[in-house]
């Protein structure tokens, strides 16, 4: 089984897609308005110092997500 | 139709609403705050869901670059059954990012008027008004589970994508916020926004303003204040005293004289400068980049980087930095970022009282009182995130590309926000100037200086007759230079006394909008912990700056 990675811990260039989600209705719905679901592929574009956002480019689109939220969306390398 | 907006959630705060007449028919426009789907997440969402259901028309603003995620809220209002009109902006775009959308196809698929347009030149806004009668109910059907997959094959049908280089610009956006470019690019800016907004509102009253009092405004009320008997009642109210047998717009307190200088030649051309500079900074695409850079310290307070943004406005004038708490999320979130405004943010008419007080002694004397305001800012909120119940989310904001700023868009922008002061602060100003003099003439200020003497000497080292800025500073924070200019403090004293007027009570616009957004019951909390700020730092203040000068 490949292993998965929370998005918080990928580095500046790296490239997921997503596989999972860890949270509720709201969270993923919060997602899923932005455009991310699963199956979504996912480059990350900046990093923060300590537990800051990590911006990720997907599509034609660039989100901020906080730390404990980027800790919690599930991702496999490509 | 007026309204504002800008690249990050929420600050179409206000619904607007305007009319347009075509073609003999009447509609009601209704602009709704952005959203992205029909299943709220906030409470800005939620209001926006219900005056949809209560529409006759939907136009849907679609981003063209950014297809599929659009068209996710596109499906979902279909479903609504409404007739739908689909305006695909920001279409120049599209070509820069070698994007190619066949829009034929897609009115075809959708069943529904597409007009390609970009608000930035203006194409197409005519061509969408006139299609508006054309706009219908949808027969496109799908199965809402499949959403997704429909969405995949409609962009599969429609849209073409080229793909570009790296340009320059896309690693200038990514040089500013990452942290080791980002920071430093961050200060320059600060700095360059400060310089700036100095030069421009130092300009203005140099060369427009100023002349104009002295040169104009001045000699005329001159002429009228002799022409009025010196003890009337009409020549105090309009006129005011004369210090030294002149008018002086500081300390004069005429309806005419204080009263008209203290907006218009004092605030209005800070005011001016700064929400000028802050717009082009939104529209520019730059906020989002700092709010992800600050994000790290708002956690400290509580707080999630999207809060820069109400304290940010608050500099200029509290009352839209308080109502711009409407974009956070929690109440707890909304209740520290209101209190640390009310309490450790300085408005632009505190800020020209601080500089009209301080300015002479230098960098030194606003540069504690600036440095001791962040100190409390800190503090403050870091006991609010431990004590205030809730929960604090987390930032999960869309980072647009820089774009050119839309001249008219910005002009319109400014010129809201200028008039929003202005709107707040002369009626303001000519009640407290009204007050100023009826409790002077009561006897209550002498009253209430004697009887806190005591206390303000020990505590503070100001003389009673300070609280008498206070309590003015209740009403305008810049009439209160007025009230200290006479008392000759020392530099120690002005310190102190700018610190305490600067925390103390929020002016009477921002206490009324606190009363709108929060409630009573947490604005009294809030006045506890401001009078509680107050006396402490005060006091803290006074002592430490005794041992300094000895």
């Amino acid at each position: 089984m490949e292993s998965t990675l929370p998005v918080n811990t990928l580095a500046e260039g790296d490239r997921g897609e997503i596989t999972s989600f860890e949270g509720g209705f709201f969270f993923i719905k919060k997602l899923e308005g932005m455009g991310l679901r699963i199956g979504t592929t996912i480059t990350v574009v900046a990093r923060q110092w300590m537990s800051g956002p990590v911006i990720v480019r997907f599509e034609n689109t660039e989100v901020a997500i906080g730390f404990n939220m980027a800790k919690r969306i599930r991702v496999k390398r490509v | 139709m007026d309204v504002i907006s800008s690249n990050y959630p929420g600050t179409t705060i206000d619904i607007a609403r305007g009319f347009l007449k075509r073609e003999g028919e009447q509609y009601e426009l209704i602009d709704l705050p952005g959203f992205y789907s029909l299943e709220p997440t906030c409470k800005a969402e939620e209001i926006a869901v219900k005056l949809i259901r209560e529409g006759d028309l939907i136009v849907q603003v679609v981003n063209a670059t950014n297809l599929e995620r659009n068209l996710n809220l596109t499906l979902q209002l279909i479903q609504q059954r409404k007739p739908m009109l689909i305006a695909l902006n920001m279409f120049d775009e599209t070509k820069q990012k070698g994007i190619v959308i066949d829009v034929a196809k897609l009115e075809q698929i959708l069943d529904l008027p597409v007009v390609p347009t970009s608000a930035l030149t203006g194409e197409g806004i005519k061509e969408l008004v006139t299609r508006m009668k054309e706009a219908r109910v949808s027969r496109y059907r799908f199965e809402d589970v499949q959403r997704w997959n429909e969405i995949g094959k409609i962009t599969g049908q429609v849209q073409s994508i080229h793909p570009q280089h790296h340009s320059y610009f896309e690693r200038l956006q990514h040089a500013s916020v990452r942290p080791i470019t980002g920071i430093p690019i961050l200060v320059v800016v600060l700095f360059l926004m400060f310089t700036l907004i100095r030069v421009i509102g130092e300009g203005l009253i140099e060369f427009l303003l100023d002349p104009f009092f002295e040169n104009m405004w001045k000699p005329l009320m001159t002429t009228l204040s002799a022409r009025l008997s010196h003890q009337s009642l009409l020549h105090d109210l309009l006129i005011g005293d004369l210090i030294g047998g002149e008018i002086d717009f500081g300390q004069s307190f005429g309806l005419l004289t204080t009263g008209l200088h203290v907006t218009f030649g004092a605030v209005l051309p800070y005011v001016l400068a700064f929400f000028t500079l802050l717009s082009v900074l939104e529209d520019t695409g730059y906020l989002p980049r700092v709010a992800v850079m600050v994000d790290n310290l708002m956690h400290k307070v509580g707080l999630h980087g999207l809060s820069i943004i109400p304290m940010l406005l608050g500099f200029g004038c509290n009352v839209p930095g308080t109502m711009a708490t409407r974009i956070l999320e929690t109440r707890k979130e909304k209740f520290i970022v209101a209190t640390l405004i009310a309490i450790t943010v300085p408005c632009m008419a505190m800020q020209a009282m601080l500089f009209g007080l301080l300015g002479t002694y230098g960098v030194k004397g606003v540069g504690i009182v600036y440095l001791t305001l962040f100190v409390v800012w800190l503090l403050l909120g870091m006991i609010l995130k431990r004590t205030v119940r809730g929960r604090s989310p987390e930032l999960f904001l869309e980072i647009p590309p820089y774009r050119r700023p839309y001249f008219g868009g910005l002009m319109k922008k400014i010129w809201m926000r200028v008039r929003w002061f202005l709107q707040e602060a002369v009626p303001f100003v000519l009640v407290g100037v009204l007050i100023v003099n009826l409790l002077y003439s009561l006897g209550f200020m002498q009253w209430v200086s004697d009887k806190v003497s005591p206390l303000f000497t020990l505590l503070f080292g100001l003389p009673g007759e300070a609280s008498g800025a206070l309590i003015i500073g209740f009403l305008r924070k810049d009439l209160a230079v007025g009230m200290l200019l006479p008392l000759n403090l020392t530099f120690q004293q002005l310190v102190v006394a700018s610190v305490m007027l600067s925390m103390f009570f929020p002016c009477i616009a921002t206490f009324s909008v606190l009363l709108k957004e929060l409630g009573i019951k947490d604005l009294l909390k809030l006045t506890g912990i401001m009078l509680l700020c107050v006396v402490i730092t005060g006091s803290l203040l006074h002592v430490i700056l005794s041992l300094f000068t000895g």
